[in-house]
């Protein structure tokens, strides 16, 4: 299952970017403002606004790691982040530019050819879906969308609570999230990170209390998933998985005695954008609900 | 170290086991305790002790045994103290293969990582054998070919990491050797290979142990020289290899166990055979026991390998001074009977407007918006003006200051395969500016210049110090080059495996870019470059005299020792201002002044003020190549100029004698 | 900056000790280098010549002792005030890539005109001079490296006559020559100090080679001063094996007359 198939079988970002597309629509096409995005969950923030960017930051690599939506083709890619071709950012003549205090030392160039919006999702103070959620508002007051990110957000509760509840029906045990690095070493997300915040509004413990960055993740070797994977947790592993993971793994006492491994607690979703905004925290809300609860699919 | 002479070795193994079963004591008690009682269900402390820390302390063992046999043989074969799989490039050439396959052909990992990097590190070690095989295995062509290897993989692989960042940590947990183990796959697939090539290795003992005569004394009892030689090599070829494919780079092991054998009293090789596995083993044991006690409280993800290499790099110091460097008269070049007249003004003016030229092209064409080519027009001058020009500025002055830094070096130790970024400077500029980062959150520009003008003078005092006491013989302070380099490289992977964001700014450090230059910076290096050069510049008597020996230098007039000082000085700022533009790798400093020989201005003035242009020249040219080759993403100068500076090196490095 | 009297000065050393690592090198010197002469220092691998030479050209620094020149102690002079007086060659001269005869020559001027002077007519006569006296004038625009050893010590000797002073010291100017080029050197060297008026020290490996140009011998062994004079007067058979350790027979040379060592 692909997670286009996923997501376009059903899927709730999909309506809700019809939904949010409307009316910009129908306000004629001069009324959109331009944007440019240094970052993708700013951008996927947007797009859920109704506001598609005309430049975006490795534009090309959005559909390995944001995967939904898919990105028009007319979007252009303007460079590395850190690197944005300033050239070709200026010649798409953006009213607005979209960064994030990670490509601050850019900033004053990036004025020189339009305001710039920075907004911080992942700071030391944790707490980045609420700063997402922040971060949508400030974002529809700049862009005059300011009841698209109501209804949105709104939107985005309801949805959220659905999960819940779907959740509190399925009782899923704690979960581990991770993201194979190769086939000794995993990321695990936990404190301060936006699948932590998922998970507390949809009411999953996260089995991985040890420590982590301020993004939300650590990297481990993967015996130190054996004393946090108890009789009744599941473990979720994201695309993409190098080659070489599962075939070795396959031979690892450690991995496949493992209880989640062991007793079928265990599944790989598609890639969701790690540290991305609210539109990735639905995403995310949505595989790990579907996956729970798969007769709850709608 | 030189307490180490009175100890046995049977004491000093002892002395490395005990502090190392103590921590794996540490480790493995709640496992030991589990295994008592009896188990129902699944027991993670039982599991882990018997499926991750037990095969990772079996793994250590192995590991730590077949790197110092591999260095042992290495050094037995090549005559070389220094010879180990880390300083003769076969590690960084296994970890270019693995960012590859990841990157571009993730589909050769089916069949796992092993065969991709035994291939890097075949082909890494095959042209570093190669490039000194012409040489008879030359001691120093030896090393020196391993470190340009090692500096031009680590140069792609770290485009290549740059370009993709969000792989960033997985490539750096295998650069950085990691033992962590969740089943007993990899210490039983490596403990019979390695098994396999010790058996082979001990039955070579004694042929071995006849390389140590000169060759005409070995073919004289009837010893085929090359085969064993080859035979030895190849051995410890493949040692290296199937450790690095097992865990990654574990650095210096393989350099450290054999010496620490020597020096404990080691003394026939067969000895040395004996004591510089178990060293080893010993070694990569203990530090993997105290890396396993101590990251639990730092809550942090480090890498044994990157340890082994924080700690190790300082011993090539140490080392450099026992290795037998046979001070030879440069080269005579007989086949030129007459000096080819050259008109050096219009040498120079030739070169100052090509300069000219290539600077104005590299400000007004560019890739259009569309990706096609196209010349800049009034209109949309002002703008570009503001973006390009600092950029080609930057990069122009940092090529000058590289180059006029290389002249001074070369002169300065008579030794015509020295630059800024060979000899380290560049490399401590940086690691000056690494410091700055862990010092301070955000540093500002005089600060950075600060900080990294303080890195290249500690690392030029260090050269001082070492090299200074054999009157600076050229291949001395190249080696000592590499241990800075490679200490450089150890901290970076320490920082980017942890996945420190602050791993990325470093590595955009080191790459080079010009890209976030902007317009007054650019003016004041340009102003520097111009300032210093010129200051260089009524250097030329000294530096005219000083290649002609202390002696002659001294006895002409010249204080020898105050003079120096003068140049050192001035090569270090000029080195640590283009360091911060353009990063420590990009073997301009190296190039450049050769241009210039090789253009016919071979006294100091003409040299140097050539060097500068096509210093100047050459940068300009890699950040134009860097802005539009893969437009709109941009590549940074430094490491594109690196590209090409390596395969330099290596060409000089051939031509050598 | 006054420039002392250096017209055929000499050296004067007294009590002179030099010491390396706690091993004594020379052990209380005392000795004269005759100002307008040809003076030979002789002796044994380790008898410490080359460490007087260098002591008398201010390359090291004495233990104990002093060493004059032209009356002031060596160690008082400015650089390049006493590079403008004394010459020095060593044994191992570095590298000239890529330098002509020339421009090698030329190198020389640097006591007079500094790290920032004019390189004036004078300079050119000077090297000119040098290279003319030294007889490379066929060579003088050929590049140094493609020399052969016999040509290349002229061209340093050149360099060192281009230095314009009034004394020089050379430091076994004949190791990596053959007999030929040996002789062509020396030779060179005598008939320079003799036109020149200047002081001339040279250290020698050989004994006849040393009584064949010098006008004066200093035979030094294990740091001390054994034997000082004329060549007659060095080359008996006692004082030779008192300086060789070996039994010598001395005869005159078939045409020359010099007096010829071998031993026997």
């Amino acid at each position: 299952m692909t997670p286009t198939d996923l997501l376009s079988r059903r899927g709730f970002l999909a309506g809700c970017a019809a939904l949010a597309t409307a009316p910009a629509l129908a306000a004629g096409p001069g009324d959109a403002p331009r944007i440019a995005s240094l970052d993708y969950g700013l951008a996927n923030t947007a797009m859920a606004l109704g506001v598609t960017p005309v430049g975006l930051a490795a534009a090309a690599h959005w559909k390995d790691w944001v995967v939904e939506p898919p990105l028009p083709r007319s979007v252009v890619d303007i460079g590395r982040d850190r690197e944005v071709n300033l050239e070709l950012l200026a010649s798409l003549r953006p009213e607005l530019i979209l960064a994030t205090p990670y490509v601050q030392a850019l900033r004053s160039r990036l004025e020189d050819i339009a305001p710039v919006l920075s907004l911080a999702i992942y700071t030391p103070d944790g707490n980045p879906l609420e700063r997402s959620y922040a971060a949508a508002r400030s974002l529809g007051e700049r862009l005059g969308r300011e009841r698209e990110a109501r209804q949105f957000l709104d939107e985005a509760d309801a949805f959220l609570a659905d999960c819940a509840a779907r959740v509190a029906r399925a009782k899923p045990g704690p979960a581990l999230l991770i993201n194979f690095m190769d086939s000794r070493h995993a990321r695990v997300y936990g404190a301060q990170g936006l699948y932590q915040d998922v998970l507390d509004r949809i009411g999953v413990t996260n089995a991985w209390d040890g420590p982590t960055t301020y993004w939300g993740f650590q990297t481990i070797g993967l015996e130190q998933l054996a004393t946090k994977a108890g009789p009744d947790t599941t473990i979720i592993a994201f695309e993409p998985i190098p080659g070489d993971v599962e075939p070795t793994l396959a031979q690892s006492p450690l991995w496949t005695q493992l209880p989640p491994i062991a007793e079928g607690r265990y599944a790989v979703l598609p890639s969701v954008l790690t540290f991305g905004t609210v539109p990735a925290a639905l995403r995310f809300a949505q595989l790990f609900t579907d996956h729970v609860d798969p007769e709850g699919r709608r | 170290m030189s307490a180490l002479r009175s100890l046995s070795l049977p004491l000093l193994a002892l002395a490395l086991a005990g502090p190392a079963a103590a921590l794996t004591y540490l480790v493995l008690a709640p496992g030991l305790a589990a295994l008592g009682a009896p188990a129902g269900g699944f027991d993670p402390a039982r599991m882990l002790l018997l499926y991750s820390d037990l095969p990772r302390l079996t793994t250590a063992l192995v590991a730590g045994a077949a790197l110092g046999l591999s260095g042992t043989l290495l050094q037995q074969v090549l005559r070389n103290p220094l010879a180990s799989p880390t300083t003769l490039g076969l590690s960084a050439g296994a970890n270019l293969a693995l960012a590859l396959a990841t990157l571009y052909a993730p589909g050769l990992y089916m069949f796992g990582r092993d065969p991709v990097a035994l291939a890097g590190s075949l082909v890494a070690g095959l042209l570093v054998l190669g490039l000194s095989a012409r040489r008879g295995f030359s001691p120093i062509t030896l090393v020196l070919g391993g470190l340009v290897v090692g500096l031009y993989c680590g140069a792609l692989a770290s485009l290549l990491t740059l370009l993709n960042d969000r792989y960033l940590a997985s490539l750096f947990i295998w650069g950085s050797g990691s033992l962590q183990q969740q089943d007993w796959s990899v210490p039983l697939s490596l403990a019979p290979r390695v098994a396999v090539l010790a058996v082979i290795a001990v039955l070579l003992a004694r042929p071995l142990t006849l390389l140590a005569l000169p060759d005409e004394n070995t073919r004289g009892l009837g010893l085929n020289t090359a085969t064993v030689r080859w035979g030895g090599a190849a051995i410890a070829l493949a040692l290296a290899a199937v450790v690095t494919a097992a865990v990654g780079v574990i650095g210096f092991i393989g350099l450290i166990a054999p010496t620490v054998a020597r020096i404990a009293g080691a003394r026939t090789f067969a000895a040395r055979l004996a004591w510089s596995p178990l060293i080893g083993a010993l070694l990569l044991w203990f530090t993997d026991a105290a890396v396993t006690v101590l990251s639990g409280p730092l809550a942090s993800f480090v890498p044994t390998g990157a340890i082994t290499a924080v700690f190790g790099s300082p011993l090539l110091f140490l080392l450099l001074p026992r290795l037998r460097v046979v001070d030879r008269r440069p080269p005579a070049d007989r086949t030129v009977r007459t000096v080819r007249r050259v008109n050096t003004p219009l040498v120079l003016a030739a070169l100052a407007a090509g300069l000219v030229g290539l600077a104005v092209a590299a400000v007004l064409v560019g890739r259009a918006t569309d990706g096609g080519w196209d010349a800049v027009t009034a209109s949309i001058l002002p703008y570009v003006l503001d973006w390009r020009l600092p950029r080609v500025l930057a990069a122009l002055s940092a090529g000058a200051m590289l180059a006029a830094a290389g002249v001074i070096l070369q002169r300065l130790t008579a030794n015509d395969m020295a630059s800024p970024e060979v000899i380290g400077v560049s490399a401590g500029a940086t690691m000056g500016l690494a410091v700055s980062l862990v010092l301070v959150a955000a540093p500002s520009v005089a600060m950075q210049l600060g900080f990294s003008f303080t890195g290249a003078a500690l690392v030029l005092a260090l050269i001082f110090l070492v090299a200074g006491r054999s009157g600076f013989a050229p291949e001395r302070i190249v080696l000592a080059g590499i241990a800075l380099n490679a200490m450089l490289d150890a901290f970076v992977g320490l920082f980017a495996a942890a996945g420190d964001p602050r791993a990325l700014r470093l590595l955009n450090w080191m790459a080079g870019s010009t890209y976030g230059i902007e317009l007054t910076p650019a003016l004041t290096a340009f102003g520097l470059s111009v300032g210093l050069v010129a200051l260089a510049c009524l250097t030329m008597r000294w530096l005219d005299i000083l290649p002609l020996g202390t002696a002659t230098s001294q006895s002409l007039g010249i204080a020898v020792k105050r003079t120096r000082g003068l140049l050192f000085t001035a090569a270090v700022g000029l080195t640590a201002a283009a360091t911060l533009v353009v990063g420590p790798l990009s073997f301009v400093g190296l190039m450049a002044p050769h241009i210039a020989r090789e253009l016919g201005l071979k006294r100091a003035l003409p040299q140097l003020l050539g060097a500068a242009l096509c210093g100047a020249a050459l940068m300009v040219i890699a950040d134009f190549i860097g802005r539009n080759a893969h437009f709109p993403y941009q590549l940074p100068a430094g490491l594109l100029s690196a590209l090409v500076g390596a395969p330099f090196l290596m060409l000089l490095l051939l031509k050598r004698r | 900056m006054a420039t002392p009297d250096i017209s055929a000065a000499g050296f004067e050393v007294r009590g002179l000790s030099y010491t390396i690592d706690g091993a004594s090198i020379l052990s209380g010197l005392d000795l004269t280098i005759e100002p307008g002469s040809v003076t030979g220092l002789i002796g044994h691998n380790g008898s410490g010549k080359s460490t007087l030479v260098r002591l008398l050209g201010r390359q090291l620094t004495p233990t104990s002792g002093s060493v004059s020149f032209a009356g002031t102690e060596v160690r008082t002079w400015g650089e390049r005030a006493f590079a403008r007086s004394v010459a020095y060659l060593p044994q191992e001269t570095g590298a000239t890539v890529g330098l002509t005869v020339r421009e090698l020559v030329g190198l020389g001027r640097y006591p007079w005109h500094g790290p920032l002077g004019r390189f004036g007519p004078t300079d050119h006569a000077k090297v000119s001079d040098a290279i003319a006296r030294c007889g490379l004038e066929p060579f003088a625009e050929r590049i140094v490296d493609t020399l052969s050893g016999g040509e290349r010590q002229r061209a340093w000797i050149a360099m060192t006559l281009a230095q314009d002073t009034g004394c020089l010291l050379l430091d076994e100017p004949t190791s990596a020559l053959d007999i030929a080029h040996q002789i062509e050197v020396l030779g060179l060297i005598q008939r320079l100090c003799r036109e020149k008026g200047m002081t001339g020290v040279v250290v020698l490996h050989d004994v006849n080679m040393a009584a064949r140009f010098c006008d004066n011998i200093h035979a030094l062994k294990g740091g001390r001063l054994v034997a000082s004079g004329a060549p007659a007067a060095i080359m008996t058979p006692a004082c030779l094996a008192e300086i060789t350790g070996i039994a010598m027979q001395v005869m005159a040379h078939p045409t020359l007359g010099t007096p010829v060592a071998c031993p026997g």
